[in-house]
């Protein structure tokens, strides 16, 4: 048994944040790209996105985190200046999940 | 660089464009930090925590399926014995938890007046299970267990917690943020039960492009098929008035979940849709 | 202070004395008029505490886990339909490990719907890492609930338990009993102490998440030594017991006449009671026998057994459950009890099984001496008593 598994706590209990430091991409579908002309910045992406994947630099212009950012595109919707896109993913699993999710409707 | 708060529910390991973690995120943005989330079994209870990690920057318990509520009433009535009057018990609960398997659950707490804040996301289906109809299903939406699509109407929540006479109710949609924040802000200020229920696409088993999880909410805001309002002293108050009322096959054609809907059947969606909006209060 | 009291009201006064913070409950017969008991004495200030009607059963036992999660101690009554609904949360309870403490007022389980005394609702629970107990006297009621708590609240043990006593049979009987001073349950129990407010928006932890393979045995295995590890505590808490109030009750087992028996009877609750009268006349009739009573069924005193039993020639289980498809909880647990890998087959006694007394059908003190009677060589294994089954 591990150091780690010999000092369990007495129940299932988790610690805050820790989640975080785990990379949350490997299902990424698409790459998203600023064009920082286009953006105001009007933090409406930052706000909107599911995985909390946008960070912001000090003039509060995007930068996604590539660790947590699974390409969802919801922020270059959401975009009022459509100064986001997504870059599908060129090979393997993201290039194939993309293509499922995006073929309809 | 500003990080979102506490990388809110950063590393959950939701679906490629989950309404239901943008809905719990802005219910923790809002919220004060000095809160405890009760979760019952379902999307947001696995997609927060794993193991020994968690995503949930406050006190969260993951309570059996059908008791959120329950555990809830102990942990209020503990908070308060123990002085800890400021502390906000608060359940985020999906919509089988909310309107099937806990709904009694939900009744009672609501019975008892318990100072408890819920709030349901609402994603129309048993989704952590793989997406089968639930009481909040709609109508003609094809699931796996529905797959000639589903028969039955959505059970208004809503509207029952009205009839429990409870301080607060609210219906709100991840579209529309001011309008939920605001929502909950007020309801964060009320003593008692309060219910919020909120309109959150799951484009996983809606079959909608991953990106346009808020759109979809939108349409259904502005079709006039989810109607924001809020109900206290016996009042309701439409919040959001959709102005034009835009087609309800605009907001259907989005969904892969209902491509088995025959024309007739859109009309008399669309026909149910405007009496309802055209009936007085 | 010496007070006639009937077993539920007995149940109630220890769940008074452990001045027990948070009660949700829901009523079911014959359980129910604990909650009504201690619904006066919170209103009439004898306890300060939550008085919660819940919803339903289910509901009862997650607000006592809640509540027991912000370090409150937490207690609740009921039985059969109402324990069988509340099982899935038996097991969260047990493996959040919890220090709740329930009254259990044992019926048989429906179908037949039958609303007398068997022990097939708590058994049915045996699997769920709960400590399961089980009374004899009222007086016992009442010590076991506070022995109890001290055992699940202390460190090592940090695991839910319920005691268990008969639907009628002791639940509405009334005997006479001690009641403990306020202050000198106050001094042996004190406050809870295990697992404080772990719902702490200061120091915020996730509680249940799901769990893996990696990571779930772990827990289970902390959880199962806990439960072997309670043995030695009940011992302890025995000892302390019967120093701080001069009573004792046994400790996991509790035996009458064992050191010269020929023939054990092994049973629990007022099956015991009954089987002290039989030993008494059988006696007389020139049959040693002896009782070995099982306080504890949960932890499984296994060990306690074999060293009890080693010099009996025979052994004859009183089993008020039935398993169909196997025997009796004690006759098939005491079995294998004694075929312990470490011990000695050959030497082992004989043992008898009977099934009696399901849904309140009345096992008679001469019920019990034919049974013991009726353990003669070729007649070993499982029998349902007053059924002809040959």
């Amino acid at each position: 048994m591990s150091e780690e598994k010999k000092k369990l706590p007495i129940t299932i209990l988790a610690a805050p944040g820790s989640l975080a430091k785990e990379r949350s991409a490997d299902c990424r579908i698409a790459e998203i790209v600023l064009t920082k002309e286009k953006c105001t910045p009007c933090m409406i992406c930052y706000d909107s996105c599911p995985e909390g994947a946008i960070n912001l630099d000090r003039h509060a212009f995007p930068a996604i985190d590539e660790t947590h950012c699974k390409g969802c595109g919801i922020c270059v919707q959401i975009c009022p200046k459509g100064g986001l896109r997504m870059v599908p993913l060129n090979e393997g699993h993201g290039k194939r999940s993309f293509k499922k999710l995006f073929k309809r409707a | 660089m500003i990080e979102p708060k506490e990388q809110l529910l950063t590393g959950a390991t939701g679906c490629v464009g989950c309404g239901a973690m943008i809905a719990a995120r802005w219910v923790l943005e809002t919220l004060d930090s000095n809160i405890v989330v009760v979760i019952p079994a379902g999307c947001l209870a696995t997609v927060g925590a794993s193991g020994l990690k968690s995503a949930w920057p406050v006190p969260f318990v993951h309570s059996l399926f059908a008791s959120a509520p329950a555990v809830a009433t102990g942990i209020r009535h503990a908070l308060d014995i123990r002085g800890q009057f400021d502390t906000q018990v608060v359940v985020l609960a999906g919509d089988s938890a909310t309107l099937d398997i806990g709904f009694q659950a939900l009744s009672g707490m609501a019975t008892r007046g318990e100072n408890i804040l819920y709030i349901c996301y609402d994603n129309e289906a048993a989704m952590n299970t793989s997406g089968q109809a639930n009481a909040a299903s709609p109508r003609f939406a094809l699931t796996p267990t529905t797959p000639a699509g589903y028969p039955g109407r959505k059970k208004d929540g809503p509207r029952l917690m009205i009839a429990h006479q409870i301080p607060y109710v609210a219906t709100a949609s991840i579209s529309h943020r001011g309008d939920l924040t605001g929502k909950l802000n007020k309801a964060a200020g009320i003593t008692g039960p309060r219910y919020i229920h909120v309109f959150s696409p799951c484009p996983t088993f809606w079959d909608h492009p991953p990106d346009q999880t808020l759109e979809v909410a939108r349409l259904a805001v502005e079709a006039g098929l989810w109607q924001l309002f809020e109900w206290e002293n016996g009042k309701l108050k439409v919040t959001h008035q959709p102005q034009p009322r835009i087609p309800l096959k605009d907001y259907f054609a989005l969904q892969g979940r209902f491509k088995g809907m025959k024309e007739e059947e859109v009309e008399q969606m669309q026909k149910e849709v405007d009496a309802f909006w055209t009936e007085k209060p | 202070m010496k007070k006639l009291l009937n077993g539920n009201e007995a149940a109630a006064m220890g769940a008074r004395l452990c001045k027990v913070q948070v009660i949700p409950n829901y009523p079911i017969t014959p359980s129910f008029p604990v909650h009504h008991q201690l619904a006066r004495d919170v209103m009439e200030g004898k306890l300060q505490a939550h008085f919660i009607n819940m919803e339903s059963d289910q509901s009862a036992m997650a607000a006592a886990v809640g509540a027991s999660l912000c370090g409150l101690r937490a207690f609740t009554a009921t039985n059969s339909q109402g324990l069988a609904y509340m099982s899935e949360h038996l097991f969260y309870a047990s493996g959040l490990r919890l220090p709740i403490v329930m009254a259990v007022v044992s019926r048989a389980l429906s179908s037949p719907h039958c609303r007398f005394a068997d022990h097939g609702d708590a058994l049915a629970q045996k699997t769920s890492g709960w400590m399961l107990f089980f009374c004899e006297t009222h007086q016992e009621i009442v010590d076991t609930c506070i022995q109890l708590y001290k055992v699940c609240e202390d460190p090592r043990v940090q695991t839910p338990a319920m005691f268990c006593y008969e639907a009628y049979i002791q639940s509405h009987t009334f005997e006479p009993l001690d009641i403990p001073a306020e202050e000198a349950v106050d001094a042996y129990l004190g406050e809870r102490r295990a697992l404080g407010n772990v719902l702490d928006p200061d120091h915020p932890i996730s509680i249940n998440p799901a769990t893996p393979p990696a990571l779930y045995i772990d827990f289970k295995h902390q959880q199962w030594k806990a439960m072997e590890e309670s043995l030695k505590v009940i011992e302890e808490v025995r000892q302390s017991f019967q120093r701080a109030f001069g009573r004792d009750h046994g400790g996991a087992i509790d035996t009458y006449q064992m050191e010269d028996a020929e023939v054990a009877i092994a049973t629990m609750g007022s099956l015991a009671r009954t089987s002290r009268r039989a030993i008494l006349e059988l006696r007389e009739e020139g049959v040693r026998a002896g009782l070995v009573r099982l306080r504890s069924f949960r932890p499984f005193p296994a060990g306690q057994l074999r060293g009890c039993l080693r010099s009996a020639g025979r052994v004859v289980v009183l089993d008020k459950n039935s398993s169909p498809g196997a025997g009796g909880a004690v006759y098939d647990e005491l079995r294998g009890a004694l075929y312990d890998g470490n011990w000695q087959p050959k030497g082992s006694p004989k043992v008898f099984g009977f099934i009696a007394g399901l849904g309140g059908r009345d096992v008679t003190v001469e019920d019990v001496k034919r049974s013991v009677k009726a353990s003669v060589p070729g007649k070993e294994g499982l029998h349902w008593m007053g059924f002809s089954d040959d």
